[in-house]
């Protein structure tokens, strides 16, 4: 299962989900887990895009989830998504994801 | 502090290196402390997410998977650091690194993360105010060398 450091984490990771409209993003972060390499691959490229959002929303001044400090949560989804897909054999398609975004 | 002219060199000699801790850190920012909010809520220049702080936020208790985050393979450092570059705004983005078997100051130690290998933490293995972790923040900043533009290295 995905481990958050803080529950929020997780809320905010569905808020961006919904926000892409990424429905496959959407089932990975409410199930908590990666069935194969195509799921990993897909959270991990979601994360880069969530990133991307992240950013932009932080430019408008942007709250999500009440926060405003989207840098830090940033971070944190980084260290949980990563040592999630490490734990379970993804790594590989994480850091491809990575060196893409 | 000290810096690397020839990036090229300093890239091979740090993944000729077994361990080391390295930080990606925006220009003009400090490499060990946070000056503002901005990246979070901050007690003495320390962000209170990095470290297990006291309900009156004055002393900082020892935790092993908490502390200022640092990268130890190179993997790990690219990739914290295409994510600092995100938030940069173009501005430019140092790599600050010691090795990881530095002299410390007493009562800091660099701690594995459980779940990931390649990231470790600048725990603390005491009880202190947090002020005394600020003034050692600063003397472990004081030992990091730097790679100044380290885009091109990356």
């Amino acid at each position: 299962m995905i481990s958050y450091r803080h529950e929020k984490e997780r809320e905010i990771a569905i808020f961006l989900a919904e926000k892409l409209a990424d429905h496959e993003a959407l089932s990975i972060i409410n199930s908590g887990k990666v069935e194969n390499a195509n799921q990993a691959r897909h959270l991990a490229e979601f994360y880069w895009r969530a990133v991307d959002e992240m950013v932009k929303l932080s430019k408008s001044k942007s709250e999500v989830c009440g926060e405003s400090n989207l840098e830090e949560w940033s971070e944190l989804l980084f260290s949980s998504f990563r040592s999630y897909l490490k734990s379970i054999g993804y790594i590989r398609e994480w850091e491809i994801a990575a060196d893409n975004a | 502090m000290e810096q690397f002219r020839i990036i090229g060199d300093i890239r091979d000699y740090i993944r000729s290196l077994d361990e080391f801790c390295a930080r990606s850190v925006q220009r003009r920012e400090h490499p060990t402390l946070y000056m503002d909010d901005s990246q979070g809520k901050t007690y003495n220049n320390i962000r209170e997410k990095d470290y297990l702080f006291s309900q009156c936020k004055q002393w900082v208790i020892p935790h092993n998977q908490m502390g200022l985050s640092f990268s130890a393979r190179w993997q790990h450092l690219k990739e914290k650091y295409k994510l600092k570059k995100k938030w940069s705004e173009g501005n430019p983005v140092d790599v600050f690194w010691v090795i990881d078997k530095c002299d410390l100051p007493h009562g800091l130690k660099f701690v594995a993360d459980e779940k990931d290998n390649e990231h470790y933490f600048l725990t603390v293995t005491e009880r202190m105010t947090s002020h005394q972790l600020k003034v050692k923040l600063i003397a472990v900043a004081d030992r990091m060398s730097v790679i100044r533009e380290a885009q091109g290295a990356l």
